[in-house]
């Protein structure tokens, strides 16, 4: 029981760290019905970028060091986000969607290998922005500094999303936009910012989730953006694609199998967990757990 | 058998050029030449999927993996233990014949996991089926991972190189194939029905079509040739990797079919040859530009990203 | 005359919305009836319900005796009802006559099988199936744009293609879905004059949708006008003009039908 709850705790962790990246995904597929598959990269740029303000002065040790590197990351993945919207995506709005989503993997791949021959191909030892220390110890139960460090940061960013998408004009228009683009443009909604500010917003949560990954895991690489941004989709699939709330139960719920998996059978079937997941929802449930189906007209 | 010249001189041509290939050109363009056949037939048998069909099968390598190990297995495991037939089979072609049967072993295993894998995943939506088919891909890679008989991730090794060596016969005998019927089937008006279900799936089933059976068709034999082709990479190889078929390896495949045209049969022939030169041009620029070869796989991501760009413009202009 | 197609009381139901209710025919074979209505009175669902993309929420549809209510949109084709589509739904990258050919696709005998060979019995029936595509569309006059790719055709000989290939597929039952939307008055009289041959040559029965009243009062001997999913009125075309309810569905108020 001890190791259960000990595993839940990891994978809600661990969890809260992919339902950061599938709040990117979703909402980028409700608005322009596209996997940007570069997704995961801007991700992997987060914690890059983390690991370079270290190196280039910033201090590390406290809390306001965390929140300082975690804003740089999100500034500078945000950047990223809205110049790949702007130069990749935008001049293929017509297009179809395929075209798009092969940009998208080429994109992807141009931010893997720019980043191997820029950073190296190494994995880089993270810095230790805070440090690792045990606040809770019961019954053998272990809640780290750092766990908890990804709880409040993935809560307090939740709910800002959660405000803009819910209280602000931007939110509003972000889901009037996700229903329909002509009609949206037609009130008057500038739909091509509305989209860039998606990006922006998703690129931001991908930055922070990045910075998270960094201090919990000992290293960073290059390559670090595949799997993850290919399991935060399938997370953002299984609560239902397009769905925010959706995103953060996926993302929960894939966290936590995949650290079941690992801790009670094997770690190499853990790559395999999050596909069967998908499979799974795909033929039970194809919509996801909050989605709604829609049918074509005839 | 009215088609009977054609095959024999089709054969004797590929083996002629084996042999003159041989003589003239040293071994490591030589291997590009083989990679070039593999990529045709892999590229166009998910042409067939993606092109003519419009699915999007994101899984491709998943295919060839299934065909590879499979092939590899019966070769490894199984034919040794066919001795007894030694004395039916005249010694000449005795290797041809079990090599044959190796590959169809790997191209059925192939094409039935496509079977399997189609029954779920075919009623998805364009989008959902790529991710579905990447993540088949991906399982499939973690389950020899796993498999301690074909060595795991250390790899399957002590596979049986193609008899008699005539690498470049059976490479491009399998593409030739592959090309022919993938061509043939489409411009018939029987196999017009891919095309059907591609442009309109409601259209399609109001003229008695089943679009799902039309889609497993398509995946079906898409996925035996995926597996002829990776018959032949194992044992060119004589050692493969679970990490020979990951998902880099499927995205390939999709960008020669998109590159060469959705659809057209000799654009993605060229784009699957192209695709394959490239790196090997990139790696070996004359001095002016050779250190551009150090970025070859940016420049290879950043031309799949401008082509894209420049497609779509084209397109843009066609619809307005 | 035999009974081809037979609705009982059909209803089509999405959410809380009814858009068919009641619905209670027969159709004879080789009969043209026609089908009229205003906007939303669900003429196109009855089309999508009697070709299987909507199955019905209530009742049972029999087309030569035969249960097809549960029925995917392959299969009902497969028995004999054929369609085309309000938005015109060819196949745009596809040429002309492939358009044709692919809907051969149930009758063809040869199999992919005999292409990979390159067998006589596939050049042979392939040249047939070429010439019986070119004749259909001979007739509907669209021959010479055989080679084109459909999408580059104009609106109205996309409308016709459209029903070449609906009668490719050999159907006892032909529904069109207003063919005669968006073509000029000259268009419309070969157009009436084209699906009158089409039903006496072919011994075809159709059930046309249209908005245009005079390509309707012209066709078709007898006429059903639905509105908002109900059967409002049923009977011969001078029975319908003077329908003081049919009237009013159209206009809101009393009106004379023939001066629209």
């Amino acid at each position: 029981m001890t190791e259960f709850i000990q595993q839940l705790i990891n994978g809600l962790a661990w969890g809260s760290i992919y339902a950061l990246i599938a709040l990117g995904y979703t909402m980028v597929y409700g608005i322009l019905r596209l996997i940007n598959f570069a997704h995961g990269e801007v991700y992997m740029m987060g914690a890059m970028t983390g690991y370079y303000a270290v190196q280039w002065g910033m201090g590390t040790g406290s809390l306001f060091h965390l929140a300082a590197v975690l804003c740089i990351a999100m500034i500078v993945c945000s950047l990223l986000g809205w110049a790949i919207e702007r130069g990749a995506y935008r001049p293929m709005r017509k297009a179809p969607r395929l075209n798009v989503l092969i940009t998208a993997i080429g994109v992807s791949l141009f931010l893997q290998f720019s980043g191997q021959y820029i950073f190296g191909a190494d994995p880089k030892p993270f810095p230790p922005l805070i440090e690792n220390k045990n606040i809770l110890n019961f019954e053998g139960i272990v809640l780290s500094n750092i766990q908890l460090t990804i709880f409040i940061s993935s809560i307090l960013l939740m709910l800002g999303l959660r405000y803009i998408v819910l209280k602000t004009q931007m939110g509003k228009a972000m889901r009037a936009v996700s229903y329909d683009h002509t009609a949206s443009y037609l009130v008057g909604i500038n739909v091509n910012r509305v989209i860039s500010f998606t990006f922006i917003l998703g690129s931001a949560l991908a930055g922070a989730a990045g910075i998270l990954v960094g201090i919990s895991n000992p290293t960073v690489n290059p390559l670090m953006g595949l799997m993850p941004g290919i399991k935060a989709f399938v997370a953002a699939v299984l609560g239902g694609i397009g769905n925010i709330p959706g995103a953060l139960i996926g993302g929960l719920i894939m966290g936590v199998a995949e650290t079941m998996v690992s801790g009670y059978l094997s770690g190499t079937y853990r790559d395999a967990l999050a596909f069967i997941i998908l499979i799974l929802i795909l033929v039970i449930r194809p919509q996801g757990l909050l989605g709604k189906t829609t049918q074509e007209k005839v | 058998m009215k088609q009977a010249p054609a095959i024999v001189l089709t054969i004797v041509l590929l083996i002629l050029s084996h042999y003159l290939l041989n003589a003239l050109i040293n071994p490591y363009y030589l291997r590009v030449i083989l990679l070039i056949g593999l990529s045709i037939t892999l590229a166009t048998s998910l042409n067939l999927i993606n092109g003519y069909t419009g699915l999007f099968s994101l899984g491709h390598a998943g295919f060839m993996a299934v065909g590879a190990y499979s092939a590899a297995a019966v070769s490894v495991f199984l034919i040794p233990k066919l001795a007894f037939l030694n004395g039916l089979i005249p010694e000449l072609i005795r290797g041809e014949v079990f090599f044959v049967l190796s590959l169809l072993a790997g191209a059925c295993a192939a094409a039935l996991v496509g079977f399997m894998i189609g029954l779920p995943t075919l009623r998805l939506r364009g989008d959902y089926l790529a991710i579905a088919t990447l993540g088949f891909a991906e399982i499939i890679k973690v389950f020899f991972n796993n498999l301690e008989a074909v060595g795991k991730a250390k790899g399957f090794t002590g596979i049986p190189a193609i008899p008699h060596a005539v690498n470049f016969f059976w490479v491009f005998f399998i593409a030739v194939t592959c090309v022919w019927v993938v061509g043939k089937m489409t411009s018939s008006s029987k196999g017009k029905d891919f095309a059907a279900v591609r442009e309109d799936e409601i259209a399609s089933s109001s003229l008695g079509l089943s679009h799902f059976k039309v889609k497993m068709k398509a995946f079906v034999i898409g996925s035996f040739f995926a597996g002829l082709g990776g018959g032949v990479y194992a044992h060119l190889e004589g050692t493969i990797y679970p990490e020979n078929f990951n998902i880099l390896k499927s995205i390939e495949f999709v960008v020669m079919v998109v590159l060469g045209g959705m659809g057209r049969l000799w654009g993605v022939v060229l784009a699957a040859a192209f695709l394959t030169l490239l790196p090997e041009l990139l790696r070996e620029l004359p001095p002016p530009f050779s250190i551009l070869s150090q970025f070859r796989m940016i420049l290879y991501s950043l031309i799949i990203i401008i082509t894209m760009l420049i497609r779509s413009k084209s397109f843009a202009k066609s619809i307005n | 005359m035999k009974t081809l197609l037979k609705v009982e009381q059909c209803g089509i139901q999405f959410g809380g919305l009814k858009a068919l209710e009641g619905l209670d025919f027969e159709l004879k074979e080789g009969e043209l009836l026609g089908v009229i209505g205003p906007n939303g009175a669900g003429k196109t669902t009855f089309f999508n319900l009697l070709t299987g993309v909507y199955p019905p929420s209530s009742g049972r549809l029999f087309f030569k005796e035969q249960l097809v209510t549960a029925l995917k949109p392959h299969q009902i084709n497969q028995a004999g009802i054929s369609r085309t589509f309000q938005n015109i739904r060819l196949f745009l990258n596809l040429s002309v006559i492939d358009n044709v050919c692919v809907a051969f696709y149930q009758h063809i005998k040869y199999s992919l099988w005999d292409v990979i060979w390159q067998r006589k019995k596939y050049v042979e029936e392939e040249k047939q199936l070429k010439a019986k595509a070119l004749e259909l569309l001979t007739r509907f006059d669209l021959h010479k744009q055989k080679d084109e790719l459909a999408k580059n055709l104009p609106y109205g000989d996309q409308r016709r293609l459209e029903m070449v290939r609906a009668l490719a597929t050999q159907p006892k039952l032909l529904l069109l879905d207003e063919p005669a939307a968006g073509m000029n008055p000259t268009e419309k009289k070969a157009l009436i004059e084209l699906i009158r041959h089409l039903h006496q040559e072919l011994k075809l029965a159709i059930i046309l949708i249209e908005h245009d009243m005079s390509v309707v009062m012209e066709l078709c001997p007898r006429i059903i006008v639905l509105d908002y999913g109900v059967v409002i009125a049923e009977g011969e075309p001078d029975y319908i003009r003077q329908h003081p309810v049919v009237i009013e569905a159209y206009l809101g108020e009393k009106k004379d039908v023939k001066s629209m």
